[in-house]
């Protein structure tokens, strides 16, 4: 059980670092980029792709992983 | 009923549950993207250079901490953490706190000093989308809170927790539509 907390609380770290990275480089798109539109667009997708997967779970609703 | 026909049936109560809460995800969805699209169809991508880009930034890293701190939460308890749930789920519970005094107490009474109103131009916009939010925000605090007590009534186990899971899928979603609001609001030029 500790072994598989400690594997969870890693995944979360991991995504949570790269959300926040990746808010920092639309951040910084925004300021450097003149049409900074689908740069905007792209890292979002990303950010939200991160968030239904890593923290939704969405592969859940096809698959019999994570039952409780 | 066999202890395998208990277990399928339990795990097929929490599929339909999963389900059902994707569909209602999907339906809320669609107010949002209206939102998105109006904001566009309307401004294309003219944002006010007066918007506070610091604050929208900080209330953008507090909702990504609160995301942090739900799924640790949802993460605990699945490991048969009682206090770490309690723990991540207050902090959850005061990150959106801190998001929506942000909004509502300090955007919302700036901006129309800036010509961002309500009433007109990129206020309506702005306004409604950030206000529809906000009011999101409010709900999963609530949700948050409630579950919290009956985390502490010892509610929820390694083996239940639906309750858990419902409400911080929920807050991701409020997580997810910021991640595209914030940008259209505050990151275009």
């Amino acid at each position: 059980m500790d072994t598989e907390r400690a594997r969870k609380m890693k995944i979360g770290w991991k995504v949570g670092g790269a959300l926040a990275v990746l808010t920092l480089i639309e951040f910084g798109v925004a300021i450097g980029v003149d049409q900074p539109l689908a740069w905007l667009a792209i890292v979002a997708f990303g950010k939200a792709g991160l968030i239904a997967e890593y923290f939704m779970h969405i592969s859940q609703l096809w698959s019999s992983e994570g039952g409780h | 009923m066999t202890t395998s026909d208990v277990a399928h049936a339990t795990y097929n109560k929490l599929a339909i549950n999963r389900l059902g809460l994707w569909l209602f995800i999907a339906s809320d969805s669609m107010i949002f993207i209206i939102l998105l699209v109006a904001r566009f169809a309307l401004f294309g991508t003219y944002r006010p250079p007066e918007l506070n880009q610091e604050l929208g930034f900080a209330l953008t890293v507090i909702l990504l901490a609160s995301s942090l701190t739900a799924y640790r939460a949802e993460a605990s308890i699945a490991t048969g953490d009682r206090k770490g749930l309690q723990l991540n789920l207050l902090l959850t519970a005061l990150f959106g706190t801190a998001f929506l005094l942000g909004v509502i107490g300090l955007e919302w009474p700036e901006a129309p000093h800036v010509g961002i109103v309500p009433q007109e131009g990129f206020g309506i916009s702005f306004f409604s989308m950030t206000g529809l939010h906000a009011f999101h925000v409010l709900t999963g605090v609530i949700m948050l809170i409630l579950v919290y007590l009956n985390a502490r009534r010892g509610a929820y186990s390694a083996e239940s927790y639906w309750g858990v899971e419902g409400t911080v899928k929920y807050w991701h979603f409020v997580d997810l539509v910021w991640v595209f609001f914030y940008p259209a609001l505050y990151l275009l030029k």
